[in-house]
């Protein structure tokens, strides 16, 4: 079972990391939508600076003010590692992974060497509806 | 900042064709009570243009899409293909989807009706029954729940329907049973209103429309003749629309927008200016206007930084003398009270409270320019205090506001794109602008706060607020009665933006929000509806921009005159695919 509350999320802030200008838009902004109709204030980011119509997307974690501790990974599982160690660096405790495409047994090994809590789940089982909440209560999310 | 609308259609494309799909199961409802026997046949038809379908579109996107126009293309397929072996449908709907839609490149993308498309090809080599028609009240809710698809593509329908009718002139064969039994209605509301085949070319449409509906009548009883003449219309309407001429890119009305605050929730209103001053609630005593001249009022204007309140913050000084520049003959004054954005109250508000200050800034600009015509426009459903210039009333739409459509509701004058209102001898400030050259040129005052909206989308209610240039907008937000959540910032509920950290209230923001996002799910999927296009006041090819600037082809979107749009966000509220359509359009604006 998975537990994620709003405490994962803390100071109701979290960082998307690849945040999709591209093909996979329609789901980052479904992501985007769910986190922030929650309450949840979300800095998008994606390193190539796709941009998107209506979200303000950050190009690095230096464009950042203030760098939110909880992240959420929707990139590919060879691309995770690369960002980990900044990510660290820049006081990321919690990491959410939006699946195991995005975090196999090593990279979720490297987060805990580095302290860093990790749960793999897909936002929308918790803050989606309809489908998503079925398909997060039978995934285990609570 | 990027904008977009906050208020949004609770319909989509997905939803479109679930009520779609409710019709044709309508339809087939009297003959799976008669014969239950029938039911698995259409679930299997359904299923296996589903797979077909899913299966496709994972191929195209990498990504699970909604595939409830696959179970149309089914139903309609099924209806059309009666006494057909269940294996020939099967095969049938798939080959149809893979040759009527998938090659073409997908939903939207389609030249031809994809249902049609496998009853022709079937009917050409198989002999086929005709589709049962036989009049029968049972089948009254189906073709009653299929006139409201007529909306898609009007022109279309109707002359299939008059085609239909003249048809039976023609054969002497009158009585609503005979629409019933050529099922005029039924397909004359659902595959001449499909939006992705069918022009929406009003003489297009209406010529292909009759011509189809007169010969399906004619030959009667012939799926085949009725398929064909279809398709054949299909292919026209897609040559015209890819290679005729553009919209003429006129000015139309727009149309009402439901506001966003409850017609009965009482203002409040909050001053975060830290002013001294109160704001007089029903101001008795006449504000005082001593006589200056041209020069001073401007000197004034400049000093203390008036700019257009309305969103432009246009400098207020340099606009008329613009005015005073014109070689025009007759100049012309119109005060822009007309708040057509849904969710802004705040000028209503100022005009109750403070009409007498309003009244003096437009005596003070007849002072520095003799105008022909002063007028006041309102909303033809605002009543307001008597004050000695003349009122126009103008119809309650979204965007009657916008400067040029003003001047065209008011002086009945249409400039076109490129042309500049001030050069033309006609003055448009926003009421609160008026207010603020009262409030610079009489008492001296710099042009630091101004009078926003902030509104709750959640509970419906909002307020008039008083603010400082500069202030935080969060900051603000938090100041004020709101329930947590997004903070949204911009001209107007029709064009607002995030905020972000530090965003802070500046000339062009008249409105803050907290609300919901609005579901702009960006869908890959466009029914080529048209709606962006229907409801753009300024009768642009909304759809072809946004298409033309989402494969980067932005030379090609200038050709559709871009730079024309109102950044009203119409046509992001409208469209069914969860589009910000207003963002493509202002990209190619821009490019």
């Amino acid at each position: 079972m998975i537990k994620i509350d709003k405490d994962f999320y803390e100071n109701g802030q979290v960082l998307f990391i690849g945040y999709s200008g591209g093909k996979n838009r329609p789901f980052s902004k479904m992501v985007y939508q769910a986190f922030t109709n929650n309450g949840i204030k979300v800095y998008a980011l994606n390193n190539k600076a796709e941009g998107d119509y209506d979200i303000k997307v950050y190009g690095s974690l230096g464009e950042l003010a203030e760098v939110p501790t909880t992240a959420y990974v929707l990139l590919k599982k060879e691309n995770v590692p690369g960002i980990l160690k900044e990510l660290g660096a820049r006081g990321i405790k919690r990491i959410q992974f939006q699946s195991s495409r995005s975090a196999d047994a090593s990279v979720l090994e490297a987060c805990a060497q580095k302290g860093i809590e990790t749960a793999v789940a897909c936002p929308l089982m918790k803050f989606g509806s309809g489908l998503h909440r079925l398909h997060g209560f039978f995934a285990g999310v609570r | 900042m990027n904008t977009f609308s906050l208020i949004r259609t609770r319909w989509s494309n997905e939803k479109v064709m679930t009520a779609v799909f409710g019709v044709l199961a309508m339809y087939l409802l009297p003959s799976w009570i008669r014969q239950p026997e029938s039911i698995p046949a259409f679930l299997a038809v359904v299923a296996a243009a589903l797979l077909t379908d899913s299966v496709l579109n994972l191929i195209r996107y990498r990504c699970p899409v909604c595939g409830v126009s696959a179970a149309v293309t089914a139903g309609v397929f099924y209806i059309l293909t009666p006494g057909t072996a269940l294996w020939v449908r099967i095969a049938g709907v798939a080959a149809a989807l893979l040759a009527g839609k998938h090659l073409w490149g997908g939903t939207g993308k389609n030249p031809i009706n994809p249902a049609l498309a496998g009853v022709l090809a079937i009917g050409l080599v198989l002999p086929m029954n005709a589709p049962d028609f036989t009049p029968q009240l049972s089948m009254l809710p189906a073709l009653l729940l299929s006139i409201p698809f007529i909306r898609f593509r009007p022109y279309a329908a109707a002359g299939f329907m008059a085609g239909m009718a003249a048809a039976m002139v023609f054969r002497q064969n009158f009585g609503f049973d005979s629409y019933l039994e050529y099922g005029a209605i039924f397909w004359g509301c659902l595959v001449l209103t499909d939006p992705v085949t069918v022009s929406p070319r009003p003489v297009l449409g209406a010529a292909g429309g009759a011509f189809t509906g007169a010969v399906s009548m004619l030959l009667s009883g012939s799926t085949v003749v009725m398929a064909g003449s279809i398709l054949i219309f299909n292919v026209i309407c897609f040559i015209a629309d890819r290679y005729l001429e553009l919209p003429s890119g006129n000015m139309r009305r727009g149309k009402p927008v439901d506001g966003v605050i409850a017609r009965n929730s009482e203002v409040l209103f909050f001053d975060l200016s830290q002013s001294k001053e109160e704001i007089r609630q029903g101001a008795e005593e006449k504000a005082a206007v001593p006589e200056f001249s041209s020069q001073e009022i401007l000197q004034r204007l400049e000093r203390n930084g008036v700019v257009g309140m309305g969103g432009a913050a246009f400098p207020t000084a340099e606009k008329i003398r613009s005015v005073m520049r014109a070689r025009e003959e007759k100049k012309y004054f119109i005060i822009n009270a007309v708040e057509c954005d849904p969710g802004l109250i705040h000028d209503g508000w100022l005009m109750d409270r403070c009409m007498e200050e309003i009244c003096a800034g437009i005596k003070l600009m007849q002072q520095c320019v003799a105008f022909e015509v002063v007028v006041m426009a309102v909303k033809e459903t605002k009543t307001i205090k008597a004050c000695n210039v003349n009122v126009a009333k103008v119809p309650d739409y979204y965007p009657a506001g916008a400067e040029k459509e003003l001047i065209r509701l008011v002086l009945g004058r249409e400039l076109s794109v490129g042309d500049i209102p001030a050069e033309k001898g006609i003055l448009v400030l926003n009421v609160q602008t008026v207010f603020a050259i009262f409030e610079a040129v009489v008492r001296n005052k710099r042009a630091l706060t101004k009078f926003i909206t902030v509104a709750d989308m959640n509970t419906k209610t909002a307020y008039v607020v008083k603010t400082k240039l500069g202030a935080d907008i969060r900051a603000v937000a938090d100041k004020l009665p709101l329930t947590p959540g997004n903070i949204f910032a911009g001209g107007g509920a029709m064009q607002c933006g995030n905020v972000y950290a530090n965003d802070v209230v500046d000339k062009h923001v008249n409105f803050i929000a907290v609300s919901r996002f609005p579901g702009y799910k960006e869908s890959v999927l466009c029914s080529r509806c048209g709606f962006c296009d229907k409801n753009c006041p300024m009768g642009l090819g909304v759809s072809r921009i946004s298409q033309f600037v989402e494969q980067g082809k932005l030379e090609k979107a200038k050709k559709y005159r871009p730079e024309s749009c109102l950044q009203c966000g119409n046509c992001s509220r409208v469209c069914l695919a969860g589009r910000n359509l207003a963002a493509r359009v202002r990209a190619a604006k821009a490019g």
